[in-house]
């Protein structure tokens, strides 16, 4: 293999790959890249035996070849050369780097040891907008569970049908629905993909325009997207069991409802978790009817207390109810509509917060419920 | 250095009944249960040890239990007593460590290790504490004195009522050979009809099981098996363990099929959370419903109330709904189970709590967590 390319398109992708490789693998060959010397192209890819990864630079190739790399030293010493030209030259398993004024030796590994991603060539891929993947990851993938301990709110649930696509994430406390109804497929869709390669695959989404092809069968799903220099890939194992059933939980009817400015409401939200955020995180919020304001509160009780008011336009009768003001700020950030509306029942009942434009989106919060 | 603990469980003697039978001189010496009438299909919550006698206990029907003994007294429970009672004896263990852990309003765990009285004689506390209970309630209390939770409250029941018992260290392991299997803590009927099955009859037959073989016959709880047939608990006392929910479960064996048959399952299983609840005096708003299959497949199904729910038919109700909503075709059941969660207790305690969605999960047989070592 011998080649040349740009110190940047190389550093910026083996950032992206990095974060996939695995610390602890189960192989050493997975601690590496991959690397694919084309016809005018470097391929990079990464794999952990769950998720996937692979991307293309554009360079000059002398010598085509492949070879593996280890991804972190790689990557390390990538990062911090000149924003020059890097010359790639290998020696049966030894490579040389040449940049700048620097010259680095490094030990790489058969690429016959590297495990291939898998691609599911054979299954019929759905087409789909980059930006609609990019939008309903925004609006969902937030609200993904870190605990462990219920592996299947770690994902994302992807459903398609001729309903339209709807992306759902939860976390038992709070639950994001993203709802694409333009989106019509006939070959239905209903898998759970782990929130963490979805991050990594916005990671990817940088460009946008391009249509992304989305192929999955009963264990794995692949996303390919089209760059100049050939299709990126990621891929994952899906997460396995039912994801629960949450259109059911999402309330119909509601006694209580605002209209509000999106930007009033979250800035008065961020400047309230201040002091929340010195306690329980509880944020307190009073829908008042008479006056036509919002009110915010949260106090502190060593260090202090604070209000803020947002006129919006609300009916039905005055309530106070109490959240989490993370996942309040949370949701108000995924969303781009100038105003929203907030929808609720009782302090103890789910409230719905939805943009009024832009893209469709049903954000369930769970209260706090507070002792008198 | 000495790392062994000194854990005291105290148990109130009958407590509710007793303290009926203190409030009213009429009724002392005599077979009395606090509970729902027998022509309302009530149930005993406490029985007084004069109608022990007569083989009733707890949770039985009040029917069955005017059967037993026609002249028995029915006092309807009166729980701010009972309350306030249990706040009086509280304060009693706060004199000696804030390493207090409430059952519930009737039963605690002291860690005495270090106490705030300097004395080194976990007994003596313990005797210190009964005298302290009489003089300020005039009820008295059995207590047991040991190096872990599990042992201090295998001795605390032995010498009923009044009792005071200590298992020393050197005592623990023949005294826990010698037990037999049904009085393990957490071993209730359908567990103990296995372990007999498997030939496990007393503590020293469970003492010869491999942590493996328990384990792939009990699941997590194998493990906590294995630990206590060698008087090893390691759980500490927690003064803050909020309880988060209040359940009741059964195992059958056999295995149950047809809604009706789980319908009736679900009726006592319902009773004895509403006992429970009774005991905590907590109420919630979130019904679960459990339902293990024969494969090991366990499903729950849960809903969420506007208002507190307490009361035994309105549990049943919603769990019977949510049993109807359970795909049951050709399925058998071997456990079932009701657990009332988001309880006012835990807000009372800190002051907020933040609420849970109702997600219906599916849980997998090896997912399947048993979290009694937690409880």
């Amino acid at each position: 293999m011998k080649l040349v390319c740009a110190q940047s398109d190389l550093s910026s992708k083996l950032s992206l790959l990095s974060r996939i490789v695995p610390n602890n693998p189960t192989h050493p060959v997975l601690a590496n890249v991959l690397l694919t010397a084309e016809e005018s192209r470097l391929g990079l890819s990464v794999f952990d035996l769950s998720i996937g990864m692979q991307v293309w630079i554009p360079a000059l190739v002398e010598e085509t070849g492949t070879l593996t790399l280890p991804a972190r030293l790689f990557s390390d010493i990538v990062s911090k050369l000149p924003s020059q030209e890097i010359q790639v030259e290998t020696d049966e398993l030894a490579v040389t780097l040449a940049c700048g004024t620097g010259r680095y030796q490094m030990q790489g590994l058969s690429a016959d040891e590297f495990p291939t991603l898998p691609i599911l060539e054979e299954v019929a891929p759905l087409q789909v907008d980059t930006t609609v993947i990019a939008d309903g990851l925004q609006a969902t993938l937030f609200a993904s569970s870190s605990d462990e301990s219920k592996q299947i709110l770690t994902g994302l649930h992807i459903n398609a049908s001729q309903e339209g696509l709807e992306m759902a994430t939860t976390d038992g406390h709070r639950l994001a629905i993203a709802q694409f109804p333009e989106e019509i497929v006939s070959e239905a869709i209903n898998v759970t993909v782990p929130a963490r390669a979805l991050r990594e695959l916005e990671r990817m989404l940088s460009r946008t325009g391009a249509k992304i092809e989305v192929r999955s069968d009963a264990s794995q799903i692949v996303f390919e997207l089209l760059s100049e220099q050939g299709i990126e890939r990621l891929s994952c194992r899906l997460l396995d069991g039912q994801y629960p059933a949450y259109n059911q939980l999402v309330p119909r009817s509601f006694e209580r409802q605002m209209t509000v400015s999106r930007q009033a409401f979250l800035s008065a939200v961020d400047r309230i978790a201040v002091l929340a955020a010195r306690k329980n995180n509880i944020i307190r919020l009073r829908l008042d009817k008479a006056s036509q304001n919002l009110f915010l509160a949260a106090e502190a009780p060593e260090f202090g207390s604070g209000e803020e008011s947002v006129p919006a336009q609300i009916s039905g009768d005055s309530i106070e109810i109490a959240f989490n003001v993370k996942y309040l700020s949370d949701g108000l950030k995924a969303m781009d509509s100038t105003d929203i509306q907030m929808e609720l029942n009782s302090e103890t009942m789910p409230a719905i917060l939805s943009p009024i434009s832009g893209q469709k989106m049903t954000y369930l919060i769970m209260p706090i419920q507070v002792r008198n | 250095m000495n790392t062994q603990r000194k854990v005291i469980h105290v148990d109130m003697d009958a407590f509710f009944a007793s303290v009926e039978q203190r409030d009213n001189p009429k009724y002392r010496g005599k077979p009395l249960v606090v509970g729902g009438s027998p022509e309302k299909r009530g149930a005993v919550a406490a029985a007084s040890y004069e109608a022990r006698q007569f083989g009733i206990h707890s949770a039985m029907p009040s029917r069955t239990a005017i059967q037993r003994c026609p002249h028995l007294i029915f006092a309807p429970p009166r729980f701010e007593i009972y309350r306030e009672v249990s706040e009086q004896i509280r304060s009693i263990f706060k004199a000696y460590t804030d390493l207090v852990e409430p059952l519930s309003l009737d039963e605690a765990y002291l860690d005495v290790t270090i106490n705030k009285q300097n004395q080194s004689s976990a007994t003596v506390i313990a005797r210190e504490i009964k005298k302290a209970i009489l003089r300020k309630t005039k009820l008295t209390a059995s207590a047991g004195v040991s190096v872990n939770k599990f042992l201090a409250k295998i001795a605390s029941g032995m010498n009923k009522p009044d009792g005071l018992t200590v298992i020393q260290p050197a005592e623990a392991e023949p005294f826990i050979a010698s037990l037999p299997i049904e009085s393990f803590y957490g071993v209730g009927r359908a567990t103990a009809a296995k372990m007999q099955a498997l030939g496990i009859l007393t503590g020293a037959d469970l003492k010869q099981r491999s942590v493996e073989e328990l384990s792939a016959h009990f699941g997590k709880v194998g493990w906590f098996y294995h630990q206590i047939a060698r008087g090893i608990d390691e759980r500490p006392v927690n003064p803050n363990r909020i309880r988060k929910s209040i359940g009741a479960e059964t195992s059958f064996d056999p295995d149950i099929e047809g809604r009706a048959a789980m319908e009736q399952k679900l009726d006592a299983i319902a009773q004895e959370v509403q006992e429970r609840i009774e005991r905590h005096s907590a109420n919630g708003r979130t019904i679960t419903l459990k339902v293990k299959f024969a494969d090991y497949r366990q499903i729950t199904r849960s809903r969420t109330m506007q208002e507190y729910v307490s009361n035994k038919g309105q549990i049943l109700g919603i769990a019977k709904e949510l049993l109807r909503g359970v795909e049951l075709e050709a399925e058998k059941v071997r456990l079932l189970g009701i657990t009332l969660s988001n309880l006012d207790t835990e807000v009372d305690e800190l002051g907020y709590k933040q609420m849970e969605l109702d997600l219906p999960f599916e849980v997998k047989s090896h997912e399947v967590f048993h979290d009694i070592y937690n409880h």
